[in-house]
């Protein structure tokens, strides 16, 4: 008798516990996906941590922490606690993609690809991994056939996506298709003014392409690149560019060091500003620039 | 009389040997960077990168190329391990896992300016000196060669670049110089270890007293003074007691040939 109450007892403290833990992990996934959405990514590293702790077999809070030291810049971190998910059984897209962009910050190409592939495969609906297989194909293969088969996958399933209509019409103006480079950066330019988003690539691509033949265009569409991505040095760049085709030197002086100012160690902005200081006379500062221009060419290489 | 100059030297070498070129290397460089194969593979490769205990580190390699023999991740691995027989103290095992490193990528820059002053300040009782000298200074060589080669991450600060070049440049300098003293060639030595103090924009008082060593092994007394006084002003405290006592000998016999 007393080892039937015993039993019951042990069995109603079990149903709790198990009720308990169920609860808790609840509880975990939705205070994880608020502190994920709030972007608050040391509260769910800490978060996702404690829950843990708790129960060392949540795949969901190993791939929140993954997330969380993915935006922390952690990569090894970020690939260990995601492979930690993986290993407890988690396999949807949402983890394959994460887990490759982790390898593709530790330049592990290899295992990247086969994971936007799976990412691919769980959710065919999905864009994103298109398009980071896309970027992948354009910035380190340098392949565009396979860039802009990519981006174009992307494009069938987010044909409202900016970004991929960016990349689109930034392959056809790496090959020197530039017609078909402005209609896509124009509808990506468009698409970014309805959503107001703070995305200037397109209006650069359209300042670049129109900086020869109307240059004012092309210092309308440089301003508003700078407008919507005032942290991009390319953007001050392409304003200079502007600016030298409408002969105003020293305007264009002042948005290449503003470029310059964003960033120090592109050559292509020092050799750009040296011309821009031999031309309007001012020969120390552009020996200057001559000097920093060959430095950096010699420290990065001409690529 | 050369020997326990070096020995001097020795010290403060080790003192100061800084870990060169931690961050370049292979997988630094998208274009270059090994790719591990398998998700198992790069598993294992994170377990050594991320494990801070030196032994485990060790233990972990061994179990990594035994799993993945073809690993392309391996010449990393080693470079790993090698860095944690050095934490250990382990000698002999550095230089097999250095080695192992550099024949699976021969720029290595962490590996060869980790072996080439681990070995110049280490050899002086063995029997295979000479050839480890020899090693020592071909991998002191390498280094400077494959600086000149390469190229600035694209993430880095020029000025953070030029900076990590230089020490790395002055280190190779400054082990090649040990190696030229060693081998009573002041010549060389002085060359090398002037070479590491125009490197650094503030060179520190060890570098002027490896100079001031130099000159003297050579017979320039007064140069050899300046560069005392200077190692003497800056320190640390060692440097300048070193510094000191040097400076009082050169008086001494100075003064006994007047």
């Amino acid at each position: 008798m007393q080892m039937r109450f015993a039993s019951v007892v042990l069995l109603i403290l079990g149903l709790q516990l198990q009720a308990q833990v169920v609860h808790d992990a609840a509880s975990d996934a939705r205070v994880l996906l608020d502190l994920a959405r709030e972007h608050r990514w040391q509260e769910l590293s800490l978060r996702a941590r404690d829950a843990i702790q708790r129960d060392p077999e949540n795949r969901q809070a190993y791939f929140w922490l993954g997330s969380a030291e993915m935006e922390t810049q952690e990569f090894m971190q970020a690939v260990q606690s995601l492979r930690a998910a993986q290993k407890l059984g988690l396999d949807d897209a949402a983890l394959h993609e994460q887990l490759g962009l982790a390898y593709y910050r530790l330049n592990q190409f290899v295992l990247f690809e086969r994971e936007m592939n799976a990412a691919v495969e769980r959710a065919p609906q999905d864009f994103l991994p298109h398009y980071y297989l896309g970027l992948y194909q354009l910035t380190i293969r340098s392949d565009l056939g396979l860039a802009r088969q990519q981006f174009d996958a992307a494009a069938v399933l987010a044909p409202a996506d900016w970004k991929v209509m960016y990349q689109q019409g930034n392959c056809w103006e790496k090959e020197g298709q530039n017609e078909k480079a402005r209609e896509y950066y124009l509808r990506s330019a468009a698409a970014v003014e309805k959503d107001n988003a703070q995305f200037g690539w397109p209006f650069q691509g359209l300042a670049r392409l129109a900086v020869d033949k109307s240059p004012g265009e092309a210092l309308e569409c440089a301003k508003e690149a700078v407008q919507r991505t005032p942290h991009e040095y390319s953007n001050y760049l392409t304003l200079a560019h502007a600016y030298k085709a409408l002969d105003q030197t020293d305007k264009a002086i002042e948005a290449a060091k503003q470029a310059v100012a964003e960033n120090s160690s592109d050559a292509e902005t020092r050799y750009f500003l040296f011309m821009l200081y031999r031309k309007s006379g001012a020969r120390e500062a552009a020996a200057q620039e001559l000097t920093t221009f060959k430095e950096l060419q010699a420290a990065y290489g001409s690529q | 009389m050369v020997r326990s100059r070096t020995w001097l030297l020795t010290l403060i070498v080790l003192a100061s040997v800084l870990r060169a070129g931690a961050q370049l290397g292979p997988l630094a460089d998208p274009a270059r960077a090994p790719q591990a194969q398998t998700q198992e593979e790069f598993d294992q490769y994170l377990g050594i990168v991320t494990d801070t205990d030196p032994k485990q580190v060790i233990q972990r390699v061994a179990q990594f190329v035994h799993a993945f023999p073809d690993s392309r991740l391996a010449g990393v691995a080693y470079q790993y391990e090698m860095h944690a027989r050095e934490q250990t103290g382990d000698f002999d095992g550095m230089l097999a896992a250095g080695k192992l490193a550099l024949a699976a990528n021969s720029d290595n820059l962490n590996t060869l300016l980790t072996l080439a002053p681990a070995v110049a300040n280490a050899v002086l009782e063995r029997k295979d000196r000479a050839e480890l000298l020899a090693e020592a200074q071909a991998w002191a060589s390498s280094a400077l060669t494959a600086l000149d080669k390469t190229k600035a991450p694209r993430q880095w600060p020029l000025e953070k670049w030029m900076a990590e070049k230089k020490r790395m440049q002055t280190e190779a300098h400054e082990t090649l110089g040990v190696i030229a003293l060693d081998e009573a060639d002041s010549a060389t030595a002085v060359r090398e270890f002037q070479a590491a103090v125009d490197l650094q924009p503030a060179p520190d008082g060890a570098r002027f007293l490896r100079l001031g060593l130099a000159l003297l092994e050579r017979g320039d007394k007064a140069a050899a003074a300046k560069n005392m006084q200077r190692a003497a002003e800056l320190g640390p405290e060692p440097v300048r007691t070193i510094a000191l006592n040097q400076l009082k000998a050169i008086a001494t016999s100075s003064g006994l040939k007047k």
